[in-house]
Parts: structure tokens; C-alpha cells; sequence
């Protein structure tokens, strides 16, 4: 770790204007979980960093009228806990169970994970299937990009120098609509070999479904859509050689690379099974709303 | 003694208290004022030869005390043959290897510092197989020929063709041994099996990491605070490589969080003390966890041959093992696994022709070391799935078939060593017994998922050494002080010893005191590895207990004009044999020691059997789920039983168990360093994948079981020594589930999704 000047601001504004202030050589500390290990190993030696974590304000997750707001500071133990949660998304609960460790989780924040852009992260894929928004603020003002859209390389966001991610918003499910998230590893949580988030949208009568999204984690430089696999359930009855086709389609669209969790082909193996998995269990909660 | 008080009693552990409150120190708690913090520039060539070395910026650097380079070296060299440099001289040999030392006020300006030396590398032709470097001709690794190293004492007598030193250069050395006629035997066999094994490179992984604090002392010595198994053959090695007298060099080794063969290897110690020596300042030197993974000495990998001959009536009838083991690029203690792994072949089972051959050769892969087992982990994983395909190939049961061929009390093994205490029999009853061998499983399939059941046995030995001492002193308020030179690296050995000693002292275990692991003030101690401590050391302590005893009733008597032999002590009060009420106090007859060793004992062992070792058995029953789709391998239920003789601490035995469990389901199924041309790529434990309890089954599915205990002739209260074969039985079960499961045999370690899967496919 190299040395550098510890800020602590009190409140947002004066978090952005120190960002504003230090841009590139700063970097934010929330949780600390990706941060402090990326310090240790020197792969990044800001000259500042800028300990958001008593900024006021950051840490709710509040039932708005059109979906579920989650502050950048609340941790993964919250929302993984948090009876709202459970209620609206029981995939994203089910994901913040097995993202690392109790210990981390009690740290670890939901901005800080999103922000470091790990395309293993565990919450990328279901919030890309679910179609939330994340919102960032700076000196200069606040915008708001589709998660979908926000990672656009190797731990690199589009995220400038002086914004922070302050909140995610995610829209309500429409009744008949299901989703559902699963990371294979070779141990509890672990980094994925792979990871798929499914979430399905069902006509009205019974068995054709309306759309589908689904997003893979820990298969490319970033969290993916795999966006063919999604638009060939559309308007499909839902049968299994539907389901299995899909599961091919999104197989094909991951681009794994080898390394110590699986080679190419087992990667792509693993994205087939878990898509069929997922999409038949999202199948089955959408039948039961 | 009829009845004992103390041991054969499940007593807490004396140092647990502090360990898990925090408050107990190891070696990294410990700072001394003005003390600097030392780093190692490591080689990222597995073989070069090294140019200039320019140092200049570096020493600028505000806050680097010293900056040091192989021209610096003291006269010696590490390794069991003295042929590692402690900073590379003028080539490197593996990726990792030290090049440069720097000493800072800081461990960040030390970091810094490492950035600012520039090494120019010329690089060189390496080699990583073990096989590929044994074939004559290959690149030449080692720089001592073997015909410098001891002779091969098994070789005395039989006219075996080895080649020389000029043939095969990499060979650091051979083993042989063998018993009756091995061609006859398979010429006699009704059906033999031949197999090659392949294992990969896998890490202790010690919770704490090597870590070393040199202090240079006026007299122009050291003291040196060391993560150290073995502080008194780190203190020889020492004064050897600095040409200091013994003495000059204290090893002090306080708790050490974890060894399993890791910390035997003076490691991180010699580059601190040549810091130190620089800047006259105490210098720490501390790995971190890439370090370990990199120049930590790991298990080593092995290719083993195994070819077995069966009768049709399942006596095991020959068996031939040729192991290759990859020792990387200096001699570690990695060579003396040549004769240790033999264990795993010889002390179970009865073959009338037997013969051995492993080789110890260097490539430029890190430095190897030893390892929980000493090459039973390999050996025993090869020798089991075997019985399970000899088993198979016969008809017989796989239980049954071990059962027959097991050695019994007071058989000759292969070694040349009679089997005493054994339980093996009755160990492989209980974990059948457990796991329901024989009945069918209350499910065999759900979803993608296939139930399978394995099961093994394993042997290891243990040396009776007489290179232990203890020291005993008596307190005037009757606490009983014992000074041994065994270190507690978690195994409870403290636990143990002062449970032996409040035994002879018919005192409480609180009242016993424990002064261990200090060159200076504590007596020799030949190592705690091996399943040495409870054997050895205990009996040293007991001992040591009972000439500090004889000496204070000589006094006693003649102060009460009474015999000694009447006369009898308990909670530090001295009796008259059959009174109740106490002619003295301990503290009244006030007396400074007495001293034991276990050189009587092994006389009178060696004069009974010619015994060298003591051997300790066992046996492990599991059951697996496999996932047909994915591959994935989960451990069920296990269990396992071993034979210990009496056990001093039946809860600590079992705790011995219980972390062979993690140890064995990891090697199996998970844990592989990855090497790719000579690069070690998942030195952390994110891409190291070592179980965590999620991984390993626990509470009601696990049984840790004893047998009865038949006691150990020259053990201490009967017993014996046997934490390191816990971990080696369990590989091999696991492959023999999987095999009952879904009819695929691996044979190479770690057991992966990938392979499974790969496997299946074959199979279809």
C-alpha cells in the first residue's frame, strides 16, 4: 500500500467538492471491501481517499410508489435482511446471500460494489434484469444511467472523476412477472464461475410469456444482457426446449475467459444450465403472482 | 498407576483462553524500538542469469536503511544440502527467488524501495516437469551433483544399476527398498493393475504467515523472533550460514498460528539477520500471503507409478511404486520425502514382494517443503484407489479386502519395524459401521445428483527419537514449571505436556507452567513434525516429572526419617503412603530441579525390538453427492477413526481428526497452486481455493471416533502420536464414492468440477 492523505467529509456536498477538487487521484471509500484489497495490492495509489461512510443520508431502502430506492451506503447484510426486500425482490436477497461472507457483507457496500465495477459482482445481473436505474450526483449536478448501461469495461464504470453513485432505484415487478438469480461457484461465495439473473414477464393467460431479460455475471469484462437469449422467449409458450434454446443462446453470448474458477467451455456449460434454471424458476414465481 | 486423574481427560486447552480472547502473542505482535521492516525483491524469471544490480535509487529513498544483494550474503547457504543462497548470487532458479533485500523505517518505504531496483536478467532455458528434468541430458538445474549428497543406505547390498550423477544431473537423490522377489510376485498374481497418479503443488496455508524479527546483540550474535516449527535446528542452520558458535543465535518461537510442515525451513530468518547485521537495528521481515503461496514450500508435486499383483482369494501379493517428486529448485527438506513417503506403501498392509523407487528431482518450480504426512497424502491416495481397483477386479468387497491384508499385532512391516498398538482393524469396523458399508444409502439420486460411498485406510509412522529434552522445575508454592523445546503450533502439544505432568504430579493442570520454545532457556528438542511431540516429548516430560520426584522424596525422607518409597504426593502436598493427612509441603523441601531424557527410553526399545518408529493407523468412511450436470463433489457424511494408543486428551485426538477432515476434503477437491511456466498465478486465497466450513460437512454428519485404545508399550501412559495421517485417507475415499456413484475413477488430485464433468462425459 502506498501512503495517502485520508479525508473525511461530513456530507455529500463536501464529498463532491473534494471529488471535484482531486478527480483522478482520489478515490472513494465507502465499505472499503474492493478498495483497501486494490490498495494493498498497489493496483491503485490514489493520492487521496475520501471516506464517505459518516456522509448523512445514504443508507435507506425506502418503498417509493414505483419501486424500491436503495441508499449507495446500506449494506449487502441489509439488503439482504431487509423485509421489503425480501417482499419486492426475492432475488436480489437471494443474491446478497451468497455475495462472500457474512464479515464482508456487514462492510461491504451496495455503491461501493456496483462502483467497482467487479464483472463478477453479485448484484450487477439481477439489477440489469430487473431494469434499475443508478444514480449519480456531482459538484455540478445529479444524472441517472440504466445499470444495463453502466459498466462499460473492466472494473471501469462511466462514472467521471468527480461523480459518486448515491442510489439505485429499481422498478416494481407487474403481476405474472417472476425473476430469479443464481451464481455457480466452487465454493460459497466465491467469486462465480458463472452467474445468471432471469426475470420473466407472462401474458395474461397462462404460458406465453410477454419478455424476458437476462443478465450473466463473471462471463466477460463486465456484467452482460445476454439480450438474443432475452428476445427469443418473447411472445414463446413456455416449454422446456424453449427454456433449453434459451439457455443455448445465452451460452453462446458470455465471453468467459480461463482462469482458476473454469476454463472457456465449462464457463459457457455452466451459463446453459443456470439460464434453464433460472428462467424455470422465474417461470414458476411470474405463474404464482 | 491404576487409576489416572488427568490424562485419558478431554481438559481444555491451556492456551485457549488467551487464543481465542486475542491476547495470545505470536511472532508479528511482537516490535522492538527502533526496529526497521525488511522486504524482498523477488526474481519474476524461473531462470536467469543476473547481470548488474543497480541499487542506487533505492538507497536514496528517504527512509532505507540498507539495500542488499547476493554480493552480501553471509558465507552459508540454506537447504538440507546448503545449496539455496539467501539472496540469489548470480542466477536466479525459480520465479520468487530473493534478489534483493531492503530494511526501511517503514513497511511502505520498504515496498517503494523494491519498485526502485533495477536488475538486468539474462534469461536462461527452464524446465518445470519433474520426469522431463530427470531424462538425461535435460537442463541442468542443480549445481551440486547428488554424488555430493549422503550415500543411498538402502542401496548397501543389493547391486541395483543407478545412474550417475553425469546422467540424470537434476536428481537431487534416489530411495530403494524392496522385499522378496518382485517379478515372482507378479508372476504369481492373479491379476495385476498398474496405474500412474499425477499430484499437483498445494499450500499449508498456515492462518499466520512465516514472519521473522532479528535483534543483532553486542556480543555480535543474534536473537531472533521466528514463526518456527523447530527453533533448535533453525538455531544450528543459523550459526551455520552466519559461521557463528550455536549459541550466539537464540531462536525464540512464540505461539505459531499454524505449521504443518510449513515453518521448518529457517524461512524469512536469514534475510532479517543479514538486515540487522547491515544496519545494527532489529529488522522484521514478514510475508505476506503471495509470498507464502510463492517461496512458502509447499507439498510437492508427484508423479507416482504404482503396479500392484492380487490372489484370486485377495492377498495382496506384490506391489512396485516408482514416485517422481518435483522438488523444485533448491534441495528444501524436500529430499529426506524420498524415504518418508515409503511409509504409506508399508506400514498397512502384508506383501510378500514389495519394491521402491522415488526420485527427488530439481526443476524450476519454487522450492518445495514438507507437508502435513510427508508424502502420505500422495502415497496413500495411489495405494487406496488401487485396493478399491484391485477389490473391484476380484470380486471382493473393498472393506473386506483391506481388512484381510491389514497387518496385525507384532508383524514385521516393510520397514523392518514390528506393528504395535494397532487398531487398524477395528478403526475400519467403526467407520464402515458408521457410514452403513454394505446397506444401501437411503437415496442414490436427486435431480442431477448421484450418492456415492468410499472408503480407506492409512498408516504413517513416526520416529522415536532421542533428541528430547525436559526440564523440571518445582516451585516453592508447588506449581510444577516444565521447560521442553517443542513449540505449539495449535496441535495442543502444551495441552498434552502439562496434562502429563500434572499426572505424575497428582496436581491440577493449572498448576503446571509451560516455558517452550526458546533456544536459550529451554532444552533441545528434535522437532515438533512428524507425530513426534506427544511420543517423545511426553515421554521426556514424564520422565523429567519423575527424577524431579525421586530428588524431592530423597529430601522429604530424610526430613521426616522416613523411605522414600513411602512416601506419596498430591496437590503439591507431600504424604505418608496410605495417610491422610500431609507430612509436608512441597514448597518445605524447596528444590530446583531434575532433569530426563529419552535416551533411556530408546535403549531400552531399541534393545526389546530395534524399533526406530512408532506407526499409528486408521481408516475413513464418506459419502458423496455428485452433480451429473455440473461436477461439482460434495462431502456428505465422513468418518474417520484412528488409533492412537492410550489418548492423553480424547477430545484433542478427535479435534486432530476433525482438521484432517478439512485438510483431506480440500486436497481432494480443491486445492492446487497453479503454475504456468514456472509463474505461481493464484498465490491468494480468493484463487486458492481452500474449503471454508461451508464446504466440509460438520456437526451430526461428521463422527471422529476413537477405538478403544490398546496402549503403546514405551509411550507415555501408552500413547502415540498420530495427527498427520488424519488428512490422507480422505482423497482416496472420495474417489472410491465417486466411483460408487457414478462409475468414474480418478486418479489424479485435486478432484475438480471440470475433471468430473470431463470424466462423465467419457463415460457418457
Amino acid at each position: 500500500m502506498r501512503p495517502f492523505e485520508y479525508l473525511a467529509p461530513k456530507d455529500l456536498d463536501e464529498a463532491c467538492s473534494l471529488l471535484s477538487k482531486h478527480r483522478d487521484e482520489a478515490k472513494i471509500l465507502s465499505g472499503g471491501q474492493s478498495l483497501v484489497a486494490l490498495l494493498r495490492q498497489r493496483l491503485v495509489s490514489p493520492a487521496y481517499v475520501i471516506d464517505i461512510r459518516r456522509v448523512p443520508g445514504l443508507d435507506y431502502i425506502r418503498e417509493d410508489k414505483d419501486g424500491l430506492s436503495i441508499g449507495a451506503l446500506t449494506t449487502h447484510r441489509t439488503v439482504e435482511t431487509s423485509p421489503a426486500v425480501a417482499k419486492r425482490f426475492p432475488m436480489l436477497a437471494e443474491a446478497e446471500h451468497r455475495l462472500a461472507h457474512r464479515q464482508v457483507r456487514n462492510w461491504g457496500t451496495i455503491g461501493g460494489n456496483l462502483s467497482h465495477a467487479d464483472p463478477g459482482g453479485d448484484l450487477a445481473p439481477s439489477l440489469i434484469a430487473l431494469g434499475a436505474v443508478i444514480k449519480v450526483v456531482s459538484a455540478k449536478g445529479k444524472r441517472t444511467v440504466p445499470v444495463a448501461e453502466f459498466f462499460t469495461d473492466y472494473l471501469v464504470t462511466v462514472l467521471e472523476p468527480d461523480e459518486i453513485l448515491v442510489e439505485v432505484a429499481i422498478p416494481y415487478l407487474k403481476a405474472g412477472s417472476g425473476g430469479a438469480y443464481h451464481k455457480e461457484s466452487i465454493r460459497a461465495g466465491d467469486r462465480p464461475i458463472a452467474a445468471v439473473a432471469a426475470v420473466v414477464s407472462l401474458d395474461g393467460k397462462a404460458g406465453v410469456i410477454k419478455s424476458a431479460r437476462i443478465a450473466l455475471g463473471g462471463v466477460g469484462l463486465t456484467p452482460l444482457e445476454a439480450k438474443e437469449a432475452g428476445k427469443s422467449l418473447a411472445g414463446k409458450k413456455a416449454t422446456a426446449g424453449v427454456v433449453l434454446e434459451a439457455g443455448a443462446i445465452a451460452a453462446r453470448e458470455a465471453q468467459p475467459t480461463a482462469d482458476v474458477e473454469g476454463s472457456v467451455e465449462y464457463k459457457r456449460h455452466i451459463v446453459g444450465l443456470l439460464t434453464r434454471d433460472m428462467l424455470n424458476l422465474a417461470l414458476t414465481r411470474a405463474q404464482s403472482k | 498407576m491404576d487409576e489416572l486423574s488427568t490424562v485419558g481427560k478431554s481438559v481444555p486447552r491451556v492456551d485457549g483462553m488467551e487464543k481465542v480472547t486475542g491476547t495470545a502473542k505470536f511472532t508479528n505482535d511482537f516490535a522492538l524500538p527502533r526496529m526497521l521492516y525488511g522486504k524482498v525483491l523477488r526474481s519474476p524469471y524461473p531462470h536467469a542469469r543476473i547481470g548488474r544490480i543497480d541499487v542506487s535509487q533505492a538507497s536514496k529513498l528517504p527512509g532505507v536503511k540498507a539495500v542488499l544483494t547476493g554480493k552480501d550474503n553471509p558465507e552459508g547457504r540454506m537447504g538440507v544440502v546448503l545449496d539455496r543462497p539467501i539472496v540469489a548470487e548470480d542466477e536466479v532458479r525459480f520465479v520468487g527467488e530473493a534478489v534483493a533485500l531492503v530494511a526501511a523505517e517503514s513497511l511502505e518505504v520498504a515496498e517503494e524501495a523494491l519498485d526502485l531496483i533495477d536488475v538486468e536478467y539474462e534469461e536462461l532455458p527452464a524446465i518445470f516437469d519433474a520426469e522431463e528434468a530427470m531424462k538425461p541430458h535435460s537442463e541442468v538445474v542443480v549445481q551440486l551433483g547428488h554424488h555430493l549428497l549422503p550415500s543411498i543406505p538402502a542401496y548397501a547390498g543389493h547391486n541395483i544399476p543407478f545412474a550417475t550423477a553425469e546422467e540424470t544431473p537434476n536428481v537431487y537423490r534416489a530411495f530403494h527398498i524392496q522385499e522378496g522377489d518382485i517379478e515372482q510376485g507378479f508372476r504369481e498374481s492373479d491379476v495385476v493393475l498398474e496405474n500412474r497418479f499425477v499430484f499437483t503443488r498445494t499450500q499449508h496455508c498456515a492462518m499466520e504467515p512465516h514472519c521473522a524479527m532479528a535483534r543483532p546483540e553486542p556480543d555480535g550474535g543474534f536473537t531472533v523472533w521466528a514463526s518456527e516449527q523447530h527453533p533448535f535446528e533453525a538455531q544450528l542452520f543459523l550459526s551455520r550460514i552466519f559461521k557463528l558458535p550455536v549459541p550466539k543465535v537464540r531462536v525464540i518461537a512464540p505461539f505459531i498460528g499454524g505449521a504443518f510442515g510449513g515453518k521448518l525451513f529457517v524461512m524469512g530468518m536469514p534475510w532479517a539477520m543479514m538486515l540487522a547485521r547491515r544496519t545494527g537495528r532489529p529488522v522484521k521481515v514478514v510475508y505476506s500471503r503471495e509470498e507464502v503461496f510463492v517461496d512458502g514450500y509447499s507439498d510437492v508435486p508427484v508423479v507416482i507409478y504404482i503396479k500392484d499383483g492380487v490372489k484370486k482369494d485377495g492377498r495382496l501379493w506384490a506391489r512396485s511404486v516408482k514416485a517422481v517428486i518435483n522438488c523444485g529448485a533448491y534441495s528444501g527438506r524436500v529430499l529426506l520425502l524420498t524415504g518418508s513417503m515409503v511409509m504409506g506403501a508399508t506400514v498397512n498392509y502384508r506383501i510378500p514382494h514389495f519394491w521402491w523407487d522415488s526420485y527427488c528431482v530439481a526443476t524450476n518450480e519454487p522450492v518445495s517443503g514438507s507437508f502435513r504426512g510427508f508424502g502420505g497424502v500422495q502415497l496413500i491416495h495411489a495405494v487406496e484407489s488401487q485396493m478399491d481397483m484391485l477389490a473391484k477386479a476380484i470380486g471382493m468387497d473393498a472393506y473386506k479386502f483391506r481388512r484381510m491384508n491389514l497387518y496385525k499385532e507384532g508383524e514385521i512391516n516393510l520397514l523392518g519395524q514390528p506393528t504395535h498398538a494397532v487398531e487398524a482393524e477395528e478403526c475400519l469396523d467403526k467407520v464402515a459401521e458408521w457410514i452403513g458399508w454394505g446397506k444401501k444409502p437411503e437415496k442414490r439420486e436427486e435431480g442431477p445428483w448421484r450418492i456415492g460411498r468410499g472408503i480407506s485406510a492409512q498408516g504413517k509412522g513416526g520416529l522415536v527419537s532421542p533428541y528430547s529434552l525436559a526440564e523440571v522445575k518445582v516451585h516453592f508454592d508447588g506449581t510444577i514449571e516444565i521447560r521442553h523445546g517443542a513449540t505449539e503450533v495449535g496441535q495442543g502439544c502444551n495441552t498434552i505436556l502439562s496434562q502429563i505432568a500434572a499426572e505424575e504430579f497428582q496436581t491440577p493442570v493449572g498448576k503446571v507452567r509451560q516455558i517452550s520454545g526458546d533456544t536459550a532457556v529451554t532444552p533441545y528438542d528434535i522437532t515438533s513434525t512428524a507425530n513426534l511431540t506427544t511420543f517423545n516429548t511426553g515421554n521426556t516430560v514424564r520422565r523429567a516429572c519423575q527424577d524431579a520426584k525421586r530428588q524431592i522424596f530423597e529430601i522429604a525422607a530424610e526430613r521426616l526419617k522416613m523411605k522414600a518409597e513411602d512416601l506419596e504426593l498430591k496437590d503439591g502436598l507431600i504424604y505418608t503412603r496410605g495417610k491422610t493427612e500431609a507430612a509436608l509441603k512441597l514448597g518445605d523441601i524447596f528444590v530446583p530441579g531434575g532433569g530426563g531424557t529419552a535416551k533411556e527410553e530408546r535403549e531400552r526399545i531399541l534393545k526389546k525390538f530395534g524399533v526406530d518408529y512408532m506407526f499409528c493407523h486408521g481408516a475413513c468412511a464418506l459419502e458423496v453427492a455428485v452433480n451429473t450436470e455440473t461436477g461439482e463433489v460434495k462431502v456428505l457424511r465422513i468418518a474417520q477413526c484412528h488409533d492412537m494408543g492410550t489418548p492423553i486428551n480424547p477430545q484433542a485426538c478427535e479435534a486432530q481428526i476433525d482438521s484432517g477432515n478439512g485438510f483431506g476434503v480440500g486436497r481432494a477437491l480443491y486445492e492446487e497452486i497453479v503454475i504456468e511456466n514456472g509463474v505461481t498465478v493464484n498465490p491468494n486465497f480468493v484463487d486458492y481455493k481452500i474449503p471454508s466450513m461451508l464446504e466440509v460437512p460438520l456437526g451430526a454428519e461428521v463422527s471422529s471416533m476413537l477405538p478403544a485404545g490398546v496402549p503403546h508399550e514405551d509411550g507415555p501412559y501408552g500413547g502415540k502420536g498420530f495427527g498427520e495421517s488424519t488428512n490422507c485417507g480422505i482423497s482416496p475415499a472420495i474417489a472410491g464414492a465417486l466411483y460408487d456413484a457414478v462409475g468414474i475413477r480418478m486418479l489424479d488430485l485435486p478432484i475438480t468440477r471440470e475433471r468430473v464433468l470431463g470424466a462423465l462425459k467419457r463415460v457418457g
